[in-house]
């Protein structure tokens, strides 16, 4: 018997000797992609060329150098085309320079020449370079292109003299090339060479030179020479260049620096060009410091009001305090959009020492509706106490601004002040307190709130306190809370308060709420019933069922019919209820329904039950002509989701529906399901 | 190649005062509110590059607007040229009541940027041409509304976000959830620290794709310039099933799903976190990629980022789990953001938001705190900037950088390996291997 010690050697051999097979295997396998290699074609699997690359991808260098000499060796091969490409592919990723050589005489081949660029042009050594410097010599005019784009993008510097010579010669697309590649590479005698053709180029090549001209001088001033590529940028702005090559050499002046910066832009943004003006603003957001603050800001009153109010826009947005006064001073200003433009930044800089103004400009004229945007994005701290304090006693219409104010800028703080305000003598004070407490209000003002609509200021205001309650009821988290404070007030209500205050109560959606609803349903007075009926109609939870469908199969009135009935129908489509009660309540509702309208309701809620039985409900209702294309869209919605089930109901509804369905999308669906279903 | 050279009224009087007319100008508010479709002079003139699917649709919405003249429309594809040129006839010829033929077609876009009228161009060329694209737009003075992804590798979007910057341009990304309340609510929320602090993003994006059905080349169809629509990319043989709809299942054109509608959903988790993510990151990516003659992009994806500043980002092939969903929309795909306070979830697209606590949504941000740029509508957002000279809600820089982030996930996933990203720098750490697929070499004669 071997010993465990044995045992455990002979397994390990077993194990060594199946991942060595396991290995040979998978050479096996590369070995047998690399001689089938040759013979790819385009259309064919690239599983085995797959494997070659994930082979090259996973090898340590010395394989994947063996590697990629192997498939070198194919470019110079009787190998197709295709091969070929996918090889130089491989080489671009993984080839080193020990296959420049090979790749280096398909520079000038008709069919590889792009190719083997592809490869050359990454490949990170001095050969490769080289080799496509020496091919200019002998390629032709389009690989010749080729060659200076791929030097370009290595930055040959000894292909310099080669290029500006290209750059000079008759050949258009080849003197473009060599345009792109100089200001890639850079250097004295590319910017020599870009200047001098500058002045002689046409057309294309002279929109090309130019533009390579400005990326040289990038490339100065990112070398920290910032003087000498000023001086570049000044050349480039000149008035009869196109605008757009002004606005790249503005752009290079203005991050240059230097003495001639500001003269200029106080040229620009006093002048009458208001493109050149946004550019320059622009330019200065991106690259100057805060001192700019103040240039601007001495610059202001000097400009044409156009001017000004693109200087006023950018100020706001640079966000610097500093230019609070020269702003504060613009909203005088005679000139509409100037005004407007300063009350805009005022908003963005101000503090509580610009509310009288916007407050002012708020109540009322042109700019009113910028002062209210402005009131709403004043930044400072100190604006919302100063905002609470003016609209305790301002004169009203200062207050109610600075209480709608209050509510667009959520300031909750404000609440119990807005509370009061909702009680104020002026009627557009209450309405917009009432607002902002629609918007702020928590559980805590719900008691002040229930109070205002019994009682509130002017009966007129009752309409929107009752909104603000359910608004705030239906947010709070502490619904038992609320229904309780709703409820205390409730029973000695007055009718009309009654009625308001029970519309409320499927905010707060509780048992007792939904108690007092019910008994409200069978009060003697007809606003407090329609109140509770339609209250009931909008409750949040199938509680109110029963009672609704009970409504719906007895009352007399017909509003309350349908408003019972509807609001049961949409309580049958929630979600906590399981199917068969949904169906149950769907088949109680078509029974107590009169008219299409609700019909229609019940079809479609039906159609977003998965249930072969839905599909049955609704299969009757495809032969009535006032329901056939809610039956319709139902039936398909319904046979959709079936998986499967029920494969005779969906034959027998489907082919209904292709009877009768004139929309073409539905009948393409219910094609489908109906051959699905085996129709 | 020849290259028409169009005089209009335009480049008349150009010639006689060029630095008064030249370009886009601020049109006042008087010119825009009146309810007469303001004067030809006073439209801005926009022309489409790729006229396909996403920029036929544009070029259609273009149409709704008054201040706008659809002056031409580009594509390789000359019967797309032709359905939409007569698209755009049909209508302002029932505007203005007599048969209007004045939208021209062209198949070079060269042409079109030549043209002095025309003041911005709509790019819905395939992703490998965006980059490429804005570059020549921006430097032939043209304002640009360029499609997500703007850039099919991360130095050729870093070339088009520069040229936008050095010409002024105002440009907007087409990444038309930035122009949605919801995303930019739910950025509010992240940024004024009402999920507490956050120490993981979850980008969900699902997506099957099918075989190609590729079996080898095929013709190339009657007026379609296939040498063209390849540009700066590799020549291959021709497949219907390359080009239109389907190139974004190829790398050589498109990252797939991860920059397709990961350039939506990326967007706005980059756009919510944005002051959280400080990097430099550690990236591990696993992705599965199509076998197929065809296609190649990663179909299943797994990459997870962590940040510097702590936070961990992951973007997976996977659903969102049904309990973080919005029951009504019932969107798989979207970004959730979890912190220490809770957790939010934003379908993508359409915005569904889903919170816990669920009163998070009820959250107001008050005037103090951080707003996000707000666009009532995405294409009026750019058409105004263009007036304004204004920023756009997606500017380039933005473009980029979430096209930048979706490119690192489609690398990490094809290196398997850990990667290091500085996002400063916009390159990989000691990794000369990851950073020579920041870009690819560009087809003859194609550069940037």
């Amino acid at each position: 018997m071997p010993s465990t010690r044995t045992r455990i050697l002979a397994g390990l051999v077993v194990c060594v000797l199946a991942a060595a097979a396991v290995s040979w295997a998978a050479e096996a396998d590369v070995e047998q992609a690399m001689k089938d290699l040759p013979k790819y074609e385009f259309g064919q699997s690239r599983a085995q060329l797959t494997l070659i690359q994930e082979t090259l991808r996973a090898a340590e260098p010395a394989k994947r150098t063996d590697l990629c000499n192997r498939l070198a060796a194919l470019l110079s091969s009787g190998a197709t085309d295709a091969a070929k490409r996918w090889v130089c592919r491989q080489l671009s990723i993984f080839g080193t320079e020990a296959q420049v050589p090979q790749l280096a005489p398909l520079l000038v081949d008709e069919q590889l020449s792009d190719m083997a660029r592809y490869a050359l042009e990454r490949i990170e050594h001095p050969s490769a370079v080289e080799a496509m410097r020496k091919a200019l010599a002998s390629a032709k005019p389009g690989q010749k292109i080729g060659l200076i784009n791929s030097l370009g993008v290595r930055r040959d510097e000894k292909a310099v003299d080669d290029l500006v010579k290209a750059l000079q010669g008759g050949d258009q697309p080849t003197a473009t090339a060599a345009a792109r590649a100089l200001a890639k590479i850079g250097g004295p005698k590319a910017v020599e060479a870009l200047a001098d053709m500058r002045t002689k180029a046409e057309g294309d090549l002279l929109a090309v030179v130019r533009d390579a001209y400005l990326q040289c001088a990038d490339g100065l001033l990112a070398a920290g020479k910032a003087a000498q590529a000023a001086e570049m940028y000044q050349q480039m702005y000149k008035p009869d260049l196109p605008k757009h090559v002004r606005t790249a050499a503005l752009r290079g002046i203005v991050a240059a620096g230097g003495e001639k910066t500001m003269p200029l832009l106080t040229e620009i943004l006093t002048g009458n060009d208001t493109e050149m003006q946004a550019s320059a603003l622009r330019f200065l957001r991106e690259v100057a410091g805060p001192e700019i603050t103040k240039a601007l800001t001495d610059l202001l009153p000097k400009l044409p009001p156009e001017t000004q109010a693109m200087m006023l826009a950018d100020l706001g947005a640079r966000g610097d305090p500093a230019a609070l006064p020269a702003v504060a001073k613009a909203v005088a200003s005679d000139n509409e959009a100037v005004k407007k433009a300063a009350v805009l930044a005022l908003g963005q800089l101000g503090d509580a020492s610009t509310l009288p103004a916007l407050t002012a400009l708020a109540a009322g004229g042109p700019c009113a509706d910028e002062a209210r945007q402005a009131l709403d994005t004043l930044p400072a701290a100190n604006v919302n106490p100063a905002m609470i304090e003016q609209a305790k006693s301002a004169e009203p219409n200062v207050r109610k601004e600075v209480i709608r104010s209050l509510g667009a800028r959520g300031v909750t703080a404000a609440v119990p002040v807005l509370v009061q305000a909702a009680r104020a003598d002026d009627k557009a004070v209450r309405q917009e307190a009432f607002r902002s407490l629609e918007k702020l209000a928590g559980s805590q003002a719900v008691p002040e709130l229930v109070a205002l609509v019994v009682n509130p200021k002017d009966a007129e205001d009752r309409p929107a306190a009752q909104r603000a309650l359910a608004t705030v009821a239906g947010r709070c988290p502490e619904k038992e809370a609320c229904a309780s404070a709703m409820l205390a007030a409730l029973d000695a209500a007055p009718a009309d308060a009654k009625a308001a205050l029970l519309q409320t109560l499927p905010a707060a959606g509780t048992d007792k709420a939904l108690a007092a609803l019910k008994k409200c349903v069978g009060s003697d007075d007809e606003k407090v019933r329609d109140a509770a009926i339609r209250s009931l109609a909008d409750w949040p939870d199938p509680a109110a069922a029963p009672d609704l469908l009970a409504i719906a199969q007895t009352v007399e009135k017909t509003a309350h019919q349908v408003l019972a009935l509807r609001g049961y129908i949409r309580l049958a489509g929630s979600e906590s209820l399981k199917a068969d009660q949904r169906l149950q309540m769907y088949k109680d509702a078509m029974a107590a329904a009169k008219r299409p309208d609700e019909k229609k309701q019940v079809l479609g809620g039906l159609g977003g039950v998965k249930a072969v039985a839905a599909l049955e409900m609704v299969i009757p209702a495809l032969d009535d002509a006032a329901l056939q294309k809610e039956a319709c869209a139902a039936a398909v919605a319904i046979a959709k989701n079936l998986g499967g089930q029920g494969k005779p109901v969906i034959v027998e509804a489907m082919k209904k529906v292709l009877a009768i369905s004139k929309d073409k999308r539905l009948n393409g669906e219910a094609q489908t399901l109906l051959k699905k279903a085996g129709g | 190649m020849s290259r028409r050279t169009r005089l209009t009224r335009r480049r008349l009087l150009q010639g006689a005062a060029a630095a008064a007319l030249a370009g886009p100008y601020i049109v006042s508010a008087d010119a825009l509110g009146l309810a007469a479709r303001p004067s030809a002079s006073n439209r801005l003139g926009i022309a489409g590059i790729g006229v396909g699917g996403r920029g036929g649709g544009h070029m259609r919405s273009l149409l709704q607007d008054d201040d706008v003249q659809v002056l031409a429309v580009c594509d390789v594809d000359r019967g797309r040229a032709v359905a939409n040129k007569n698209v755009i006839e049909k209508h302002y010829s029932g505007v203005q009541g007599t048969t209007y033929a004045g939208c021209d077609t062209y198949k070079d876009f060269r042409e079109v940027l030549d043209r002095p009228d025309v003041d911005a161009v709509v790019i819905g060329a395939p992703d490998h041409w965006h980059s490429l694209l804005t570059v020549y737009a921006a430097r032939a003075g043209k304002d640009i509304y360029c499609e997500k992804p703007v850039s099919n590798t991360i130095l050729e979007g870093r070339k088009a976000a520069d040229a936008v910057k050095r010409y002024g341009r105002v440009f907007q990304t087409g990444s038309q959830e930035r122009s949605r309340d919801n995303c930019r609510y739910a950025g509010e929320l992240v940024q004024n620290g009402y999920l507490g602090k956050v120490h993981t993003i979850r980008v969900f994006l699902p997506k099957k794709v099918g075989p190609s059905g590729c079996k080898g080349p095929e013709p190339i169809p009657e007026g379609f310039d296939y040498d063209m629509w390849l540009g700066p990319r590799p020549w291959e043989p021709y497949h219907p099933r390359r080009c239109h709809g389907t190139f974004r299942w190829i790398r050589d054109y498109s990252d797939g799903e991860l920059t397709d509608r990961g350039a939506h959903t990326n967007d706005i988790a980059l756009l919510a976190a944005e002051p959280l993510l400080k990097g430099p990151a550690t990236i591990i990516g696993k992705g599965r990629f199509i076998d197929d003659p065809l296609f190649d992009v990663a179909t299943e994806y797994n990459v997870e980022f962590q940040y510097a500043s702590g936070i961990r980002y992951i973007v997976s092939s996977e659903q969102a789990p049904p309990d973080v969903i919005c029951s009504i929309t019932g969107d798989r795909r979207g970004i959730k953001f979890e912190g220490d306070r809770g957790w939010l979830f934003v379908a993508i697209h359409g915005g569904a938001l889903k919170a816990d606590p669920p009163d998070l949504l009820k959250t107001k941000i008050g005037p103090g705190e951080i707003h996000l740029g707000r666009s009532p509508d995405h294409r009026r957002n750019w058409l105004d900037a263009i007036k304004t000279r204004g920023p756009t809600v997606a500017p380039a820089e933005d473009g980029h950088r979430t096209a930048t982030f979706c490119h690192l996930t489609d690398i990490a996933c094809w290196l398997d390996r850990k990667l290091v990203w500085d996002f400063d720098k916009e390159e990989f750490v000691n990794d000369p291997g990851a950073n020579a697929m920041r870009d690819r070499p560009a087809r003859s004669p194609w550069n940037f």
